[in-house]
């Protein structure tokens, strides 16, 4: 560990050069503005900079991608706060209760919450990574199908306690979000299931189309039928409202420390990413915090936990990428195919052999966080003025930009006509009061599930006793369990208290 | 309206059940087939939607429909269809500035300024910073 | 005012219009084909990628189109474009819908032919593109981990005809061309494994780290670090002789006694349908350049291809020959 500690001292006096610290600035600058345009995230960014990069040395240009992929954790907070369009999928979650602040009138302590966190979040990360790294991608390691199927089964069990007050519009969301899910390739046999001839339904429905229809166009049409009719009454913003109480601060450190420790341990997972890590960590807090029951109506410890889940998450995915040279997300395998094309063979020497490489990559990464917060802070005063723009002529550009951002993840107007399609459905959702983010919960963990359930059957021909095949199975089993019959145990238990 | 959508998703749940069961299989060489989740959702949108159905049913609320919802998907869906004729950064640019003149009755500088202005940003930041191939429509043939 | 209005709104047009010039302008340029001549393009190429970024054909592409501009081969840039999902059935439909469009072209890949084969796609894939040439071979191989039970391709075989279904075979997608590699040992020596697939080899190659599966189909480039670092075993290779470097202790089927079992996985360009023959001409032509230069041959190298030329009209009878044998050992699989 005290080796680790010289060796990231070494790689601190080498990233003082120019080069890295220019790289790591236009990173993260460019970083926090695209995660803030809705639709293009790390990915689209990554695969943008990188043919860029082929000129730069190696640790240049992975510390530029790498700062790019943090700090767009960062920046998507900043739409989802503001407008209710996540600027990234990691940051849907931070929308839920995002948004509702910025609804009374503190779009300000949102975002300080939310810059916070990500920084609390991104340093347990990296913390984690820097002492026990290589640890912990041997544990992640251990992570099978059997046992991420698990995983998987235990976060959507908590699908319960996101369904609101309604459980079968609730349901029915979930519903929904299955039905979109099994669109597409199915995850059992390769075939194509659901796709009525389309080629753009062979892919399955894009992930990023539909968030931003179901956040960004029907966040237009709310603008457009609110008005006149005042239900959102003007927010007098004022600057002193961004900072947070202390009482506050140390009602979020504990929400920080375990999200961020949640989150560090999905980045490390292999397939799992900020995404999922976001949605783990926002179920969780929801379940085990005191004011739990008003997460989504507005409260900063929703915006906490996703937002330092994320940034974690980012920093964790970096274990198996140096240790072993897997990847652990889809940007984390595009960075991967950057290292083959800068001439470095990614896999387990690297870390060895070029500890010239890896050691000022990870001092980039304090480095860029610290850049990021204080990017993101500065940012505060100015980004706010997109609030107190009139909802008339807010909600034309928010389509104009909802538009070129759904046609840019596929390059296929296939996308914009969807992007709308469900922007338009998921307004009637929404005054059915059926809430969104079962369907969201349900299209992102379902696909999964089934694909490692088949996995896993695929090993033992059917034999489900490899769900039990070890202690990491056992304890999900007891943990989806516990969860399972918790609440109902709660209810007798009152029901018992107010009896007597 | 609340009668709409549950009679919608019961058809198409029992649609993906009938696939699910009969083309792409519930356990298939020894494993949950491609059908297994389907008919798992086809049989949660039916229960729910039934159950929906009962409750929109009884309630008497009626449903009030904005027209300024029907306006805006149109005008939305016009500037979409000129995406084809103009391309995208043009058809949005107007989009913006027709929208903002005529709908919102926004002072004509204003609305020609935010119009040119949205179109500059979208160009500069997609089409210049990040590569996109944007449509260009029509026009861009000639 | 009126006067004023419409006069701004037509400024406005104009204003538009140039946007959208501007945004064609890098693309325009004379088009020389008219002048006689041979065929150049005349605009950007765009380099479909029937893949998500990271992968394998993702890589090809942006490997090729680094190489073509560093070298200056061409006059206008090779773009390119991901057009992912449904096991590549999205991007050669794109490819089907650009049919005639002589600036366009795809990163090709035998395992997305093998796909439009046996996966139920409406087309074949010569229905969809035509080949130009195929430029690698990239040979896939079996890998072990080191430190587990099977050093060696005959006591992995061994062990899997004695216990029939219980050895874990990782593979990336059903049919594809690892799922033929996997019937080929089950029907020509007789080894039952259990295939497991993954999303994608490098998700096998992690299963494979992790224990989870006895046995890999990896390609070279996907294992190397691994390999180098002495964690994985390259334990025998599906390509008809041994490979380089560190993958030559790993004997051949032939070698052992299977010659039946063979494949080879091979990289290319393909073009649209209806692409004069000019054009083809050029693309092909491009491609024996683009091998030539020393970028590209170092890619090939890092990533132990075996260079190969296979031009216009070998290429494809080349390709559609070997996606028949497979399909064929599909038919007899689902037959049974």
């Amino acid at each position: 560990m005290f080796e680790n500690l010289s060796l990231l001292f070494f790689g601190f006096i080498n990233v003082f050069t120019f080069d890295s610290i220019a790289a790591c600035l236009f990173g993260t600058v460019a970083g926090v503005f695209i995660g803030a345009m809705p639709g293009i995230g790390a990915l689209t960014g990554v695969s943008v900079l990188l043919p860029l990069t082929f000129a730069m040395n190696p640790t240049a240009a992975i510390i530029m991608l790498a700062a790019l992929y943090y700090s767009t954790m960062y920046g998507g907070s900043i739409s989802a706060v503001l407008l209710n369009i996540p600027g990234d999928t990691p940051a849907i979650c931070t929308a839920l209760d995002g948004y509702k602040l910025t609804e009374k009138g503190l779009p300000g302590k949102a975002l300080t919450t939310c810059f916070m966190s990500s920084f609390i979040g991104g340093t347990i990360g990296m913390l984690i990574l820097t002492m026990s790294g290589p640890f912990l991608a041997q544990v992640g390691l251990k992570f099978g199908s059997p046992e991420l199927a698990l995983l998987i089964l235990l976060a959507m069990t908590s699908i319960g306690w996101l369904l609101g007050d309604d459980v079968i519009c609730g349901l029915f969301a979930t519903a929904l979000g299955l039905l979109f899910a099994t669109i597409g390739t199915d995850q059992a046999a390769g075939y194509l299931r659901f796709h009525f001839g389309l080629p753009n339904l062979m892919a399955g429905i894009s992930f990023v189309p539909l968030v931003i229809g179901i956040f960004g166009f029907s966040q237009v049409i709310e603008l457009v039928t609110q008005r006149g009719s005042g239900e959102r009454p003007k927010i007098k913003i004022k600057l002193r409202d961004m900072y947070l109480s202390w009482a506050e601060i140390k009602r979020l450190l504990p929400v920080q420390l375990r999200s961020g420790f949640m989150g560090t341990f999905v980045g490390v997972m292999p397939g799992a990413g900020g995404t999922s890590a976001s949605f783990i960590s926002y179920i969780f807090e929801r379940r085990v915090n005191k004011l739990g029951d008003s997460f989504g109506t507005g409260v900063i410890e929703g915006c906490a936990a996703p937002e330092s889940a994320n940034n974690a998450a980012a920093a964790g995915a970096f274990a198996p990428l140096l240790t072993f040279g897997i990847p652990g997300s889809s940007t984390t395998a595009l960075l991967l195919g950057g290292l083959m094309m800068w001439g470095l063979q990614p896999g387990p020497l690297l870390f060895t052999e070029k500890p010239e490489f890896v050691w000022p990559l990870i001092a980039s990464f304090y480095l860029g966080n610290i850049i990021c917060l204080l990017v993101c802070f500065a940012a505060i005063p100015l980004v706010l003025k997109a609030v107190s723009v009139s909802n008339a002529v807010l909600a034309p550009v928010i389509f104009a930009i909802c538009v070129v951002a759904a046609y840019t993840t596929n390059n296929s107007m296939f996308d914009v006509f969807f992007m709308m399609g469900t922007g338009v459905f998921s307004y009637f959702l929404k005054i059915s009061k059926v809430p969104s983010a079962p369907l969201l919960l349900a299209f992102v963990l379902s696909p999964m599930l089934e694909k490692y359930v088949r996995q896993s059957f695929d090993m033992t021909r059917g034999d489900p006793s490899i769900f039990v095949r070890g202690g990491i199975c056992w304890a999900f089993i007891l943990l989806i369990f516990g969860f399972c019959i918790a609440p109902v145990v709660v209810k007798r238990v009152k029901a018992l208290r107010t009896k007597t | 309206m609340n009668k709409v959508a549950p009679l919608v998703c019961i058809p198409v749940g029992l649609y993906w059940i009938i696939m699910g069961i009969s083309k792409y299989g519930l356990w298939i060489s020894d494993g949950p087939g491609g059908g297994l989740f389907p008919v798992l959702c086809g049989l949660l949108l039916i229960g729910c939607g039934s159950v929906l159905l009962c409750r929109a049913a009884k309630s008497k609320e009626k449903f009030f429909f904005d027209r300024r919802v029907f306006q805006l998907v149109a005008s939305a869906l016009a500037a979409v269809l000129g995406i084809y004729l103009i391309g995208m950064i043009p058809a949005l640019g107007i989009f913006i500035l027709l929208w903002l003149r005529f709908f919102e009755k926004q002072p004509l500088v204003k609305s020609l300024a935010i119009g040119a202005g949205m179109a500059l940003f979208l160009f500069l930041v997609f089409g210049i910073a990040l590569k996109v191939p944007l449509p260009l429509g029509l026009l861009g043939r000639i | 005012m009126k006067k004023f209005f419409l006069l701004s709104l037509g400024m406005f047009f104009l204003c538009g219009l140039s946007l959208s010039f501007a945004g064609g302008g890098a693309e325009g340029g004379s088009s020389s084909s008219a002048q006689g001549g041979p065929w150049v393009p005349s605009k950007d190429i765009e380099y479909i990628i029937p893949a998500s970024p990271g992968g394998g054909s993702d890589l090809w592409a942006r490997a090729m189109s680094n190489a073509i501009a560093a070298n200056k081969l061409s006059t206008v840039t090779w773009v390119p474009t991901n057009r992912a999902g449904g096991a590549s059935a999205v991007g050669y439909n794109y490819m089907l819908s650009q049919k005639g469009n002589e600036h366009v072209i795809l990163a090709a890949h035998s395992g997305a032919m093998v796909s439009s084969y046996v996966a139920g796609w409406a087309q074949k894939f010569e229905d969809m593109v035509e080949m130009i040439c195929i430029l690698a071979f990239d040979d896939v191989t079996l890998c072990t981990l080191t430190t587990g039970p099977y050093k060696d391709i005959k006591s992995l075989l061994k062990a899997a005809q004695d216990k029939p279904g219980t050895l874990k075979f990782g593979s990336d997608q059903r049919l594809n061309s690892s799922q033929y590699a996997y019937e080929m040992l089950k029907k020509y020596a007789k080894a039952d494994f259990n295939y497991v697939q993954y999303d994608s080899s490098g998700d096998a190659a992690t299963a494979l780290l992790g224990g989870h599966v006895d046995v890999a189909i990896l390609n070279p480039a996907e294992c190397l670090g691994q390999v180098n670092a002495g964690t994985f075993t390259p334990v025998a290779t599906f390509a008809t002789e041994r490979l380089s470097g560190k993958f030559s202790g790993a004997p051949t089927f032939a070698e052992i006694g299977y010659p039946q079992i063979v494949l080879r996985e091979f990289r290319g360009i393909s073009a649209t349908l209806g692409m004069s023959e000019g054009a083809k001409k050029y693309y092909e032509e491009m491609g024996r350049k683009v091998q030539q230069t020393p970028e590209f041959k170092k890619y090939l190298e890092t990533n132990s291809f075996t260079p190969v030329f296979m031009g216009l009209g070998e290429s494809q009878k080349y390709a559609s020959a070997e996606m028949q044998k497979i399909a064929d050992l599909f038919k007899e699989v689902t037959k049974k």
